[in-house]
């Protein structure tokens, strides 16, 4: 039978485990990953000034762009959150042969909304034109990217592992990967068109900012036209690799924020989101494989989404891209969503629940589901989804 | 795609600025230089969006991220062109299919040196 001093040693020894988990703090937005080691952490300081970073056309803003830093659209609450920019895409779907566009030759896919003095002195234009080949617009919200490098380190398997593109199993849910042009599964953008976050990163300093780098060496045209002479005064590439890699770094290091403490009715709502099948397309946890980063390496995230292509209906499609149809949307992840106040891709959903109704296609039987919910039920499950 | 000549004539003068570095094998493009000297042998696999047999160029779908590009290559009658492992003619080229072009750049083109399919346009799976 233990005696006194043997259950003291017990108590105190959970009360050690107690408090070393209390210490454990969970992960705030804008927080690195756990794990980084001191070098990373240094690249990933590093790379926040980059992110944040305000460009000017004196040193490579535009002559097009979107925002003058990364961190004026990726803001809230802090450098890496989702942001209030919208931004238009554009494309032109033929459905006969249901092939797409993206409308290089004239400025597509992205519409650049603003220019810099220079080129608006020279062609008296105030944003990149929209081509009249378009067959639709989009428009596009500033998603938060915290958690993206553990998005970026789940393998093509792992992905793979829940498509479905003949509904074989006749759930309903029929998810396909979209597939870059030459051939790569893709995983980042709205349509999931981008494999790697390396890439969305580049790809992104050129057309959102204009400023290139030794990824993308050249300017985006005006239209499909190449820019006058004069207007780009900054030789390319305008930044150099080590900004790029630090700027990659910050947004790969970015941990995800970690869901808030679930309330007894956030854990019903839980289970409500599986019993409806939201969890069909939001799948709760994708794990990483293999990475030379052992912060990213084997670890489970809980970003709520399969990466895969899923149609949503007819009411919320507008442009193809890639093998995505017009109606077909990457299944985005909802980690983080409580930082967000505008919803679906074009944040044209003022609330999730509205944006839950607005859900159709492959999503109609879920979303019926929702709809029959009790009023207990329905609170239980934003009040989950609130809590990511 | 339209009148295919026409509309690509104002990619011309983008194409020579952007090349795509791609090693079998290697998806990754980041190691890819950003230019090469010209005459050293590189290697693009994208999607072909045009082709103009008269002409004799091909033109791909390529780029980083959102960032896409148009890239024009020139053939030769040297150029070697294979359809699903069979050698083929230009004509046999088809719009949406992924290719894998080795080609050198010379003189501000890019000049093809053989040109192959991989497989249908990838779908789902």
């Amino acid at each position: 039978m233990m005696g006194r001093g043997g259950a003291f040693r017990i108590s105190a020894a959970g009360l050690v485990l107690l408090l070393a988990a209390a210490c454990a703090r969970s992960a705030k937005p804008g927080d690195p990953l756990r794990g980084l080691t001191a070098e990373q952490r240094d690249r990933f300081e590093r790379g926040r000034e980059v992110f944040g970073r305000v460009f000017t056309p004196e040193t490579g803003l535009g002559p097009l762009f979107n925002s003058n830093a990364c961190a004026e659209c990726h803001e809230d609450p802090v450098p890496g959150g989702p942001g209030d920019e919208v931004e238009l895409h554009v494309a032109a779907f033929d459905p006969r042969g249901a092939t797409c566009d993206p409308l290089i030759e004239r400025g597509g896919p992205v519409i650049q909304q603003m220019v810099t003095p220079a080129l608006r002195s020279v062609l008296g234009i105030d944003s990149e034109p929209v081509p009249s080949a378009a067959t639709a617009r989009a428009m596009r919200t500033t998603p938060d990217v915290l958690g993206f490098g553990l998005l970026d380190a789940v393998s093509d398997e792992a992905i793979l592992a829940h498509a479905d593109a003949d509904d074989s199993d006749g759930d309903g849910i029929s998810g396909r990967p979209n597939r870059f042009f030459d051939g790569r599964l893709g995983r980042f953008g709205r349509k999931a068109l981008v494999p790697t976050l390396r890439e969305f990163n580049e790809g992104a300093f050129t057309i959102e900012q204009g400023v290139t780098n030794p990824a993308v060496p050249t300017e985006e045209t005006v239209g499909g036209n190449p820019l006058p002479e004069g207007v780009d005064p900054v030789p390319e590439p305008e930044i150099g690799q080590e900004a790029i890699d630090r700027a990659d770094a910050f947004v790969r290091f970015l941990a995800p924020p970690a869901p808030k403490t679930f309330t007894r009715s956030a854990k019903r709502g839980r289970a409500v989101f599986s019993r409806i099948g939201c969890a069909d397309c939001h799948v709760p946890r994708l794990r990483t494989g293999h990475h030379t980063v052992k912060a990213l390496r084997n670890k489970e995230v809980a970003a709520y989404t399969d990466l895969l292509l899923h149609d949503m209906g007819p009411e919320l499609a507008d442009i193809c891209l890639g093998l995505a149809t017009p109606s077909e949307f990457r299944t985005e992840p909802l980690m983080g969503l409580r930082l967000s106040n505008h919803f679906l891709h074009d944040g044209s959903a003022g609330s999730i629940d509205d944006a839950i109704r607005r859900h159709g296609g492959e999503a109609t039987a879920s979303r019926d589901r929702f709809n029959g919910l009790t009023d207990r039920d329905r609170r239980a499950l934003l009040e989950f989804l609130l809590s990511l | 795609m339209g009148d295919t000549a026409t509309r690509r004539s104002s990619a011309a003068a983008l194409t020579a600025v952007f090349l795509l570095w791609s090693a079998p094998g290697s998806p990754d493009p980041v190691s890819r230089p950003a230019s090469s000297p010209t005459g050293v042998p590189k290697t693009c696999t994208a999607t072909l969006c045009a082709v103009n047999a008269g002409a004799r160029t091909v033109d791909v779908i390529t780029g980083i991220g959102h960032a896409l590009r148009i890239v024009r290559f020139q053939t030769g009658e040297a150029c070697l062109i294979k359809v699903g492992g069979a050698v083929a003619a230009m004509g046999d080229l088809k719009i949406g299919v992924i290719v894998r072009i080795h080609y050198r750049s010379t003189a501000g083109q890019e000049l093809a040196e053989s040109i192959e399919t991989l497989s249908p346009k990838g779908q789902g799976g």
